[in-house]
């Protein structure tokens, strides 16, 4: 219902603004027209198949990844598989579509070997040897496993949560920044760009925030998607994301370009707000008594929070975080696990969680 | 006509907005389900009949504990371990009276893990090897008194399970208990009374701290993450799960292919773990419905319209309680030979645990977040 009342809005806003012009009738006419905004992505000319592509090929990965982490034993992984899917060579993945699609991870990764060690690193670890301080190795989590280095570092963790920085957020904050140059006229190339930054939040083109998508629906949304829910409630990044690329894609085809770019940067705010939700839910998480002592919970949400925090690196320029304080961030995450988990009182992670609260008014 | 119709529309659209957000709770200017409940008097209520007061109990038991061990550790005898048992069962069941609320000083003080560690709920039984659960770490205790120099305040496994209850009922009630202290007086003493005070030390700092803290848990009367409420029903839950995992399933072989672990059981050389369970689950439903005052979580569900949930809560807590003393301690010989009456003491946890996890955080709309459960 509220979409509805957002499109009779706009139709209002649209009617008289355009009663307004239409005396200006010397050649194209770029001036703001009506648009409504839909409660879907399914915009006519909609496409955004590459991201999706992208999206699968590192879920391919990160599943395989952690095929590592079955059961209490050693399950081998295959290095030149691994290799292969983060480039996209010979033909990797089980979906077809990906192998043939001419696209692969590495292409648009920051980093991009940075993170592919990461994958790499799971493997060298990977060797049924028992984890300790300075000896990488599995450690118990539930009734199967992690793979961690000698830091304590869950490097499959490290890789997926940090391309979730290093690729779709990274060129999100590239794509959207770069519509925001674009002329009212060139509906068609912003719409193209518009659609592709959709694609990398890998949400349903009817996503439902109020809904629960469960594991098995090939629909339900992935990676950044997924963390909408699971991190973002309360913020409410979800709602607010979804709904401000909605109404920018709709903005593009109106020709109004003030409101295409008050989305863009509703959605970076928001986006990169959810990557900060996240990375402090997760260096707060090992800090609470029901994880304490439990190193497979607390090194598994740390990596997480190493991820996310690495995800801040590809923030925007006009982000609240400064460089002081990501850098501070990043020292801290960088640090040896073990280390971080034996220090009475947390000093570290707390200093962590208060950055990334003040700053984003988490 | 048509501004009159277009206005109409608008009414229209805003009354289904304006009744859109107020279903979900708490929207923007919608009228709150529940809004006639004085959720401060209840805080208030928790902080001044149960919490406060629990921990000044717990502070009293502690000095009744210090007295009685003292008498056993300058005359080590049956008698005076007989003493000390019942100092010592009083003040662990006083413990289990304010185990859950394991937020705001108690969290900040780690009590619960310093005191009486439980091992953790992702812990496997099956996998992680010998200390998991309620155990002790009798090696490093016994390491500990030999070659001193130990710190308890290590954030380690070993060091949880070397002091508070896993420490005292070993060294108190444990195999050749009076035999050992005699054997090495000067130091196990010195252990025995290093533990106790450091006990005493966490329990002060809780005691006191609440004193500051209780206008903010008062004043806050959110449900969103780390909110007084959302602690409080993320603790039902978390004791539900204790209860379902360390205290009574795991050792049961619910983790372990019905493989028993008798020794895993909480204070298993106390022999006092069904009352500690029983004394866990009756608080829990004294603090859940308030102790019968009109102010607990009972009534703010009632008050949020959940009066049939909150029904099926406190029959359900009742018959958990019945099937919970129908297993005789100690629990670590039940296991076996009373194994039809835990596996139906099971069954209903495994229900409570649901209300208590599922039902009452989705209706009164707080995120369950102890769970290492994001699924990757």
């Amino acid at each position: 219902m509220k979409h509805n009342l957002i499109i009779y809005v706009m139709i209002a806003a649209g009617v008289s603004t355009f009663a307004a012009c239409s005396n200006d009738n010397d050649g194209p006419d770029y001036s703001v027209k009506p648009y409504t905004v839909p409660a879907t992505y399914n915009f006519n000319n909609a496409s955004y198949t590459v991201s999706t592509q992208r999206v699968k090929m590192a879920i391919e990965l990160d599943g395989y990844l952690k095929l590592a982490n079955a059961g209490a034993t050693l399950v081998p992984l295959d290095q030149a598989k691994v290799t292969n899917m983060f480039n996209n060579t010979g033909n990797p993945f089980a979906d077809a579509s990906l192998n043939t699609s001419g696209k692969n991870l590495r292409e648009v990764t920051s980093d991009a070997d940075h993170f592919k060690s990461y994958a790499d690193s799971v493997l060298l670890y990977n060797t049924g040897t028992a984890a300790a301080p300075g000896v990488g190795g599995f450690v118990p989590r539930g009734a199967n496993k992690i793979i961690v280095g000698p830091r304590g570092l869950e490097y499959g963790q490290s890789f997926v949560k940090g391309m979730m920085g290093g690729l779709y957020f990274k060129e999100a904050v590239r794509i959207l920044t770069s519509v925001k140059g674009m002329a009212a006229k060139d509906t068609t190339g912003a719409q193209k760009l518009w659609d592709e930054a959709f694609g990398y939040l890998a949400v349903p083109a009817d996503y439902d925030t109020s809904k629960t998508y469960p594991n098995t629906d090939p629909n339900r949304p992935l990676l950044w998607g997924g963390y909408l829910a699971e991190r973002g409630k309360a913020i409410k990044a979800g709602g607010i994301i979804f709904g401000a690329f909605l109404k920018g894609r709709a903005a593009i085809g109106g020709y109004d370009t003030k409101v295409r770019d008050e989305q863009a940067d509703i959605i970076l705010d928001k986006w990169e707000q959810l990557a900060a939700a996240a990375a402090l839910n997760y260096v707060t998480a090992p800090t609470a008594s029901s994880a304490i002592g439990n190193y497979g919970t607390q090194l598994h949400a740390l990596s997480e929070g190493q991820g996310f925090i690495a995800s801040l690196k590809y923030r925007p320029t006009n982000s609240k975080l400064t460089a002081a304080n990501y850098a501070a961030l990043a020292a801290i995450i960088n640090k040896d696990f073990y280390v971080l988990l034996s220090q009475p009182g947390f000093t570290d992670l707390v200093t962590a969680q208060t950055i990334l609260k003040t700053t984003y008014g988490l | 006509m048509k501004k009159i119709s277009l206005a109409a529309f608008f009414a229209v659209v805003l009354a289904t907005v304006f009744f859109a957000c107020s279903k979900s709770g708490g929207g923007d200017g919608g009228p709150e389900p529940g809004q006639g409940f004085d959720k401060s008097a209840m805080l208030a209520s928790y902080a001044d009949n149960l919490i406060i007061p629990g921990y000044a109990a717990l502070q009293q038991q502690l000095a009744g504990l210090k007295t009685a061990s003292d008498a056993f550790l300058a005359a080590p005898s049956p008698a005076t371990q007989a003493t000390l048992k019942q100092a010592y069962t009083a003040t662990h069941l006083q413990y289990e009276r304010v185990a859950a609320f394991q937020f705001g000083p108690a969290e900040s003080a780690l009590l619960d893990l310093f005191v009486n560690f439980s091992g953790g709920l992702d812990y496997n039984f099956n996998t992680s090897g010998e200390l998991t659960g309620f155990s002790t770490d009798s090696v490093t205790i016994e390491q500990n008194i030999t070659a001193g120099g130990y710190n308890l305040a290590a954030m380690t496994r070993a060091s949880f399970y070397s002091q508070g209850f896993p420490a005292l009922n070993y060294l108190y009630f444990g195999p050749n208990a009076i035999a050992r202290l005699n054997a090495n007086p000067v130091k196990r003493k010195q252990y025995i009374n290093d533990v106790l005070a450091r006990f005493k030390s966490l329990a002060d700092k809780v005691a006191s701290d609440w004193t500051g803290y209780r206008a903010s848990f008062v004043s806050n009367t959110k449900t969103d993450v780390g909110s007084p409420i959302g602690n409080m029903i993320n603790q039902f839950a978390y004791q539900m799960d204790l209860l379902k995992g360390p205290r009574i399933g795991w050792p049961f072989g619910k983790q372990s292919n019905g493989t028993v672990f008798a020794s895993k059981c909480e204070a298993y050389f106390a022999g006092i773990s069904m009352a500690l369970a029983v004394e866990n689950i009756t608080s829990l439903k004294k603090i859940y419905t308030g102790g019968g005052s009109g102010k607990g979580m009972s009534n703010y569900l009632a008050a949020l319209g959940k009066q049939s949930l909150n029904n099926d809560v406190t029959a359900q807590f009742d018959l958990v309680l019945e099937k919970l003393k129908a297993i005789p301690d100690p629990l670590s010989a039940s296991l076996v030979n009373n194994a039809a009456a835990v596996e139906a003491a099971y069954k209903e946890i495994q229900k409570l645990l649901t209300l208590l996890k599922t039902d009452v955080p989705s209706a009164t709309g707080v995120q369950i977040t102890f769970m290492d459960n994001d699924g990757d």
